[in-house]
Order: C-alpha cells, then structure tokens, then sequence
C-alpha cells in the first residue's frame, strides 16, 4: 500500500502483553512519541501469504522505570545510583482490520502513525458516502459522522451530554447544524431542510445570523480544514413570546429586538388542535381523573371550534365570546365544567383540582393565548427559513412546557400529514430532563418519545441536550444515532448511560475542556476526541458585526 | 546435521542446569605473602577516611553473569564418551555520572565447549537467535569445559573494562579478582566482594571487625607466586554489621596491580573510599547488601535478562538434541 502520508515507524507491538485483534500495546521508539488519540497502522504478515492491516486509536500511554523492583528505586535512578530502562509504551483500541482477518498482530511488528486518507481509512470513512465534519482531531485531523445515522437512512438523532456551562453543549449543538447545512452535505435537499431550535438558556442563539467579531484567524483555519465556510447562518428566522402587554404583540427578548417576530397562539387553536393538555405538565397531573376532566375539555372545546368553522381567533362557548384566556377560564370555573363531565362521575375535588391547575396556566402562559384581532397569524412557521429560532428562555417553566410540546406536537402532525420523510426537520432542545424526564409523565414527554421512535421515518432528527443522561427518559437516549458528551460530572460520567464510553473515555470526559467533546457512533467501535471551531456567528450582541444584517430577516 | 560425526546427548545428572554460580572457580590461591608497612607502618595502622575526587565523578562498574544451559556428552565412533556444556555470558558496563546511571557495551556469547580435546566441527544453530560457538578444553573433568565458559567471561570483562576507560570512565570497577592484562591503568579496580581470603595476619582481625562504615585500611601488597606479578590491596567497610550478622559483614577488597604505584593506589583507595557506600542498596531491596551494589545489582538483572528465558533454551537445546540423537 503506498500511503504518501504516512511516516516512518513509531514503535513495535509489544509481546511482553497480549496483542490481540481489537486491542493491544505498543512500545514506543526513542527519539519518538505518541499521545492519547494518535492514530496508528499497524501491518501484520499472516502465514498463508495474505497481510492484514489494523488500524487503531491510542487510549492509554505510560511510562515506566523498567529493572526496577521498588517505588523508591525512582529516587536512586534519578540520581544516578541505580542502572535503569524507560519503557514507554501505548495501548491502542483496534478500529479496523482491512481485510477483516481476525488475526493478532504480530509482537515486533512495526507500527506506523496514520493521517490524512489513511487516517479515514482507519476509522472507515472511506466508505461512508455521506460524511458530516464533526470537529478536527487533537492532531488536526477532521472527523466525520456518517450522516445516514443522523437523517433517518439508518438512524436518527444525536444526544449531548455534559454539565452545563462547561460542556459547551448548546454551541457544539449548534456547530452540528451548522455543518450540516454548509457543508454541501445535503445536496439538493439542503433548500428545504428544516432546523428548529430552542433557546432555553440567555439570548446565545438570538445572534445566529449575524457574523462574530471575534472570530480568530486560527479559527477561520479550522473551517476552512473542516471545508466550512467561517459565516454566520445564511437563512434563520427568530420566534419569541410575545409580551404580556395587549395590543399589537411584540417580541418579549432583552438584547435584540429587530427581526424578531412575537409568537402566540390563538385560542381557536387551543381550542381546534386540543392544545390544553400541554398546560398541565406537572409530573402529577397524569394522574387518570384529572387527565380524564382534560380530556372531556379539549372535546368540548373542539368541538365547539368545529361547529363555528369561521377562521376567527376567537370561539363562543355557550353563546359567550371567549377573546382572552381569563376568560376560558372563568367560563370553566363556573357550572360549565361539572356539565361537560357530567357522565364522568367526576369527584367534587378533582374538578377543583383541574380548575386550580388552570388558574395557574393562565397566570404562566395565558397571554400566549389570544383571541383579539391582532392575535391572528402569530404562530411559528418553522419552514420559512432554514433555521428557526424559538425563544423560551423568559417563559415560566410551564410555558416553555407548553410551547415545546404543542410545536413538536404540530410538526409531527405536519409530517405525517405529509407522509414522506424528507426533506428532514432537525430539532434542538436543551434541558431535555426537564421535558422527558426519567421519571413521571408529562405531555411533552410523550411527544419527545414519539418523535425518539417514530422521527427517523418521519424525517424528524432531535439534536437533544441535557445535563445528565441518567435523568432523561431511557428510551430518548437510546435512540440516538450520534451520542456526544462534553465535561462530565465524576459521578454522572459512572453510569450506566455512559456505556459507549471506554473506561479512559469516561476519565477523560470528566477533565474535558470547552470546545472539546467525545463523539460516539455506531460504525465506529471507540470512541474519539473531537474540537469544534469558535462560533463563526454571534452570541451576544457585543460580538454581531453591526453592518452585516440578515438578508433573509423579514421586517415587521 | 549439526554435531557432525558427535552424538550428542543430554547429560543423566543435570541438576544445576540454568545455575550461575555450579562452582568455585576463582582461585585466590598463590599468595606468597603480604606487605603491610607500605603506606603505614604496621604499628601505625589506623582506619582510613576517604577523599572525595573529581576526576573520579564518572563510574563504571564491570560485571558479568554466566548461565550453565545445558550439560551434556558427545561420543563418537564409539569412543568413550567426554563432557561437554552449552553455556552462555553476558558482560556488560553500568555507568553513572551522578545524575544519570545507564548500562552500555553489553555483549553476550554463546558456547558449546566439548572436554578432552573434543570438538564440534562447526557451531551450533539451535535457533535463528541462538547460535553457540564450538569450542574446546583438553581438560578430562566433567567441570572443565564450564571453566572455559568461565574463562570466557572473565577475558569479555577485562577487555570490557579497558573499554570502559577509553570510553571516558574515570574509575572502573570490575568485579572479582583482577585479570592482569599487558596494557597497564591506574583507572581500573577489582572489586572482591566475598572475602575468601583474608591476607592479613590473624592478630588483624580485630582492626578489620572494628573498622567504621566508610573507612578503609591502609594500603597493603599481594605477593604472588610469578615473579614481578602483585597487587595493592586495602578493605573498605561499605556498612554496618547488623544484630547477628558475622564480623566481616559489609567488608569488601579492592585490588590494583602493584605496577600502578603507591600513589596511585592512595588517590584511586581515597576515591573509592567516599564514592561507594554512596551505592548501597538498603537491606530491604537486597539481601546481599551492602556489598552488592545498586549499579552491579541492576546490571546484572539486566544481563540476566538479555540472556532469555533459561526454560525455554533448554527446551530448544532438548529438542534439537532430541531431532539429531541417532537410533
């Protein structure tokens, strides 16, 4: 094989521990090194005449004295007393064998550090027809992910692990889909690919269409290396709440205000698509009679839409005008309720148990429902840009519950209604213990399982992150084609959700530095240290190049 | 065919098969007397501190291990049979600068030595990496070709410490006896670390179990049997004698030719005196403390393991035995 790139030996496979075909040692030559990462070839002739080629990663390098018996024999070598030997020496975790002869390599056989097609070669990128940039190697290398496990062709979604504020979750989150739709990867499908994102946390994702100030040189390099061009998101369009004042909505957002549109629903909506249910998140209101009373409302209320199949924002509910929240609710808290579960034999208590519940939606989320005249056409329409942003982050807990669940609930609906999986709609949510937890039910977590098993047919990929995957729904997690950590906590990196990881793996995740994640996925049985690149967009309004507005942005 | 006309074989009785030490070769025999009023008079000995030197600061220390791998008899044309060994050495050079200690000029060999004059026609290729070198003893005794190996080792640690002095060593010392050589150097000691041989009168032995760690005697002469041929010898007290331990514990000679001179002597018993109770061991790391010290216990791990794995020759030895035995 004549690889131009690859270079002289750097060790031998060592016999002194066992070489076997998915993992061995390797002593390291004087004169050179090898850290954690590298990756190496290494050639072995097998006695029918044939030569089978592994190519591995190093996990784990040491060094020692050898000829020494005793810990304080390091003291008397270093001052010269004792006659010793350095053995230094690496493990490497086997990533390919070409051809798959499952033979051990041979102790003495020389090995040999791999880049540039090599280095595809020994994770086998070569055969992989769809390759997202991931990040660059410690020794600069770009990394791929095969993108077929992340479109819904042989599987979907990613989850990102790491603690917050360190792990750089939502910015490698962010990275990914900025991949994804520059890097030509897409094709012709790249026009109608969808990603929708939640900013849970400040006003980070707010900036993604304007260009970073503070983009360095160096990080322009490793775009242009990761064949991405060093910009801001060509096509993204920006959804937050609308505030709590009547009239005309306005975004409610701190730093930015201009092409940000106000999003709320109207109560025809809440009414038509049986939105209620996304009010009442708590962990206790799954509980069968109060789901029941739930249920009986949204029926009425359904029905109630349907009968009047005028396209006004508001409904009448016995003959009354309902125009605001408040009003729906002082409408059930009277006679109305106990008339619409009448056959239910519902206890007193669990009516005012449902009742006491909805005050406290109104109080959180009731000026995102409407029925004014400005309320109309004020819904997020996710497929107008290439990116949509939606803005939670100033909502209380059971609002931000609510507008993840009815907008997911939406787009599945959309996509089904569809029928076709492509082109794929990719959705960013942080916090996922918040919205699937682990343990309890809620509304939401219902449609993030859906979207979990049934989105790789629908063509709806979840880019999910949370804190701690020991916390999120079991069956979210493990659905992930691509699984991402960043710093772990020491006892979270422990658990069993972690399993992909190799012990080393899981030491170094809790030691990892921003900017730098673990990436495992499926084809590939180890797995690898990546960094990602600065954003080359803003996240803040001190870094967004003032002069460079979003074309695509529409105004108000 | 690779014993020629031999037939070689595996000897009945080989119980010391893979051993370094079977026997005493060592000869300190053919003293002839000793000198002692050469550096004091004899009424003036005294225990001797050391000087510390700089020309003394690189040390190389000379050692060798010799491994028995196999004995056996060779026969042929249905004469008696004579003994024979295949043994190994290695010899090699533990240097040290005061910071660094590092092991060089290592070499080993390899040799299938036949008794009563015998001797194979060609070597012997037991493996690609283990070839034995025929040779030769007119010696009868089922011992005498094991001393050739012997001798061997002791002619690869000469010339190894000769080496070591041109290499820039400022003092060498070799282990054992010194093997007197025709090119003379005052850098070279022999280092006896098992006193057989006491040369000094009886009445001395108080002086010699009362003398304090790090202090030597004074310089004494050997005289041997072959004219114009001695040493200057002197003891030096490497450690204390623990609870129980015999008198002459942590004593240790060191020898150089008479020719050397007297001040010669003096400056390499100084030196000497001060630079090695510096490499003892501690009496946990090993039992043949102090005398063996830190660099020759390293080298000689390491020589022993350059030799390979003794059960393992042995097979291979057995087995090429086995293949060639004739019916």
């Amino acid at each position: 094989m004549s690889e131009s790139n690859e270079t002289k030996p750097v060790g031998l496979v060592l016999g002194s521990e066992d070489a076997t075909p998915l993992d061995l040692w390797i002593g390291v030559a004087e004169g050179s090194a090898l850290e954690l990462d590298d990756h190496v070839s290494i050639e072995t002739a097998i006695p029918d005449g044939r030569r089978a080629k592994f190519y591995g990663i190093v996990d784990s390098v040491r060094k020692r004295y050898e000829g020494t018996e005793f810990d304080s024999d390091a003291f008397r070598a270093a001052s010269g007393l004792l006659p010793v030997e350095v053995s230094y020496a690496a493990h490497v975790q086997i990533t390919r064998i070409d051809p798959e002869i499952f033979v051990p390599p041979h102790p003495g056989d020389p090995v040999e550090r791999v880049c540039g097609d090599a280095f595809l070669r020994a994770l086998s990128f070569d055969q992989v027809e769809k390759k997202l940039p991931v990040g660059l190697t410690r020794s600069g290398e770009v990394m791929y992910a095969n993108l077929e496990f992340l479109d819904g062709t042989r599987g979907a979604h990613a989850s990102i692990s790491g603690i917050s504020g360190v792990a750089t979750k939502t910015t490698y989150g962010t990275f990914l889909l900025y991949s994804l739709f520059h890097s030509n990867l897409l094709g012709a499908e790249a026009a109608n690919t969808r990603a929708l994102i939640f900013n849970v946390k400040g006003e980070d994702l707010l900036w993604l269409d304007r260009a970073n100030r503070r983009l360095s040189d160096e990080s322009r390099a490793q775009y242009r290396k990761l064949g991405l061009p060093a910009a801001p998101f060509s096509s993204v369009g920006f959804y937050a709440p609308a505030r709590r004042s009547p009239g005309a909505p306005m975004p409610d957002t701190g730093t930015r205000q201009d092409s940000v549109r106000p999003y709320l629903w109207t109560i025809r909506e809440l009414a038509r698509d049986r939105l209620l249910r996304f009010m009442f998140a708590d962990a206790e209101d799954g509980r069968a009679q109060i789901s029941f009373v739930i249920d009986r409302v949204e029926r009425e209320l359904e029905r109630v839409a349907e009968l009047d199949p005028k396209e006004e924002p508001w409904i009448e509910l016995r003959g009354q005008r309902i125009e605001t929240f408040s009003q729906l609710v002082e409408a059930l808290s009277g006679e109305l309720l106990e008339e619409i579960t009448a056959r239910g034999h519902i206890a007193g208590g669990t009516l005012d148990a449902f009742r006491r519940r909805l005050h406290a939606a109104a109080n959180d989320i009731g000026h995102l429902i409407r029925g004014d005249a400005s309320s109309r056409n004020r819904g997020v329409d996710w497929s107008a840009h290439q990116v949509t942003v939606v803005d939670i982050h100033r909502l209380r807990s059971r609002a931000q519950m609510f507008v993840v669940g009815v907008l997911l609930k939406r787009m599945m609906a959309q996509k089904e209604q569809l029928g076709t999986a492509r082109p794929n709609v990719f959705v960013m949510l942080d916090e996922l213990n918040k919205y699937a937890p682990r343990e309890g039910w809620s509304p939401i977590q219902d449609v993030l399982l859906d979207i979990a098993e049934r989105g790789r047919s629908l063509g709806v990929s979840l880019i999910g992150a949370q804190q701690t995957a020991s916390q999120v729904e079991r069956r979210v997690i493990a659905n992930a084609g691509l699984r991402i950590v960043g710093r772990l906590d020491t006892a979270e990196a422990e658990r069993q959700e972690y399993g992909f990881l190799t012990p080393v793996a899981r030491l170094r995740a809790t030691m990892l530095q921003p900017g730098t994640m673990i990436v495992a996925q499926p084809e590939i049985p180890t797995p690898i240290l990546v960094r990602f690149p600065f954003p080359a967009w803003a996240t803040r309004s001190s870094e967004a190049e003032n002069d460079a507005r979003d074309p695509f942005a529409r105004s108000r | 065919m690779s014993f020629g006309d031999y037939d070689v074989r595996f000897d009945p009785w080989q119980a010391e098969y893979g051993s370094e030490i079977p026997l005493e070769v060592v000869s300190e025999a053919g003293s002839e007397g000793v000198d002692l009023d050469l550096e004091y008079a004899e009424s003036a000995w005294k225990p001797c501190a050391g000087k510390d030197s700089a020309m003394f600061e690189t040390l190389a220390f000379v050692d060798g291990v010799r491994r028995l791998d196999a004995r056996v008899l060779a026969t042929r044309g249905g004469r008696r049979p004579c003994h024979g060994v295949f043994g190994s050495i290695a010899v090699g050079v533990a240097r040290t600068d005061g910071r660094q200690a590092t092991i060089e000029q290592i070499e080993i060999r390899r040799s299938c030595v036949l008794g009563a004059g015998e001797k194979l026609e060609s070597d012997v290729h037991v493996r690609d990496s283990l070839i034995y070198a025929a040779s030769s003893t007119t010696d009868l005794k089922p011992d005498g070709p094991l001393r050739v190996v012997q001798q061997t080792m002791r002619a690869a640690e000469a010339i190894a410490a000769h080496e070591a002095v041109r290499a820039g060593a400022g003092l060498v010392i070799a282990d054992g006896r010194l093997e007197l050589s025709p090119e003379p150097t005052t850098r070279i000691v022999g280092y006896v670390k098992r006193i057989v041989e006491l040369y000094l009168p009886e009445r001395f032995f108080p002086f010699l179990a009362g003398l304090p760690p790090r202090t030597r005697t004074p310089i004494f002469a050997i005289r041997t049997s072959k004219k114009d041929i001695g040493y200057l010898s002197w003891f030096l007290r490497l450690g204390e004698p623990l609870p129980g331990e015999a008198a002459l514990t942590g004593l240790v000679r060191l020898e150089l030719p008479a020719a050397a001179g007297l001040e010669a002597a003096r400056a390499l018993a100084d030196a000497t005196t001060v630079a090695l109770p510096r490499f003892v061991p501690p009496r946990s790391r090993d039992p043949r403390s102090p005398q063996n010290l830190l660099p020759i216990g390293g080298l000689e791990a390491q020589l022993r393991r350059r030799l390979g794995d003794p059960r393992l020759i042995r097979r291979h030895i057995h087995q090429l035995l086995a293949e060639e035995a004739r019916p």
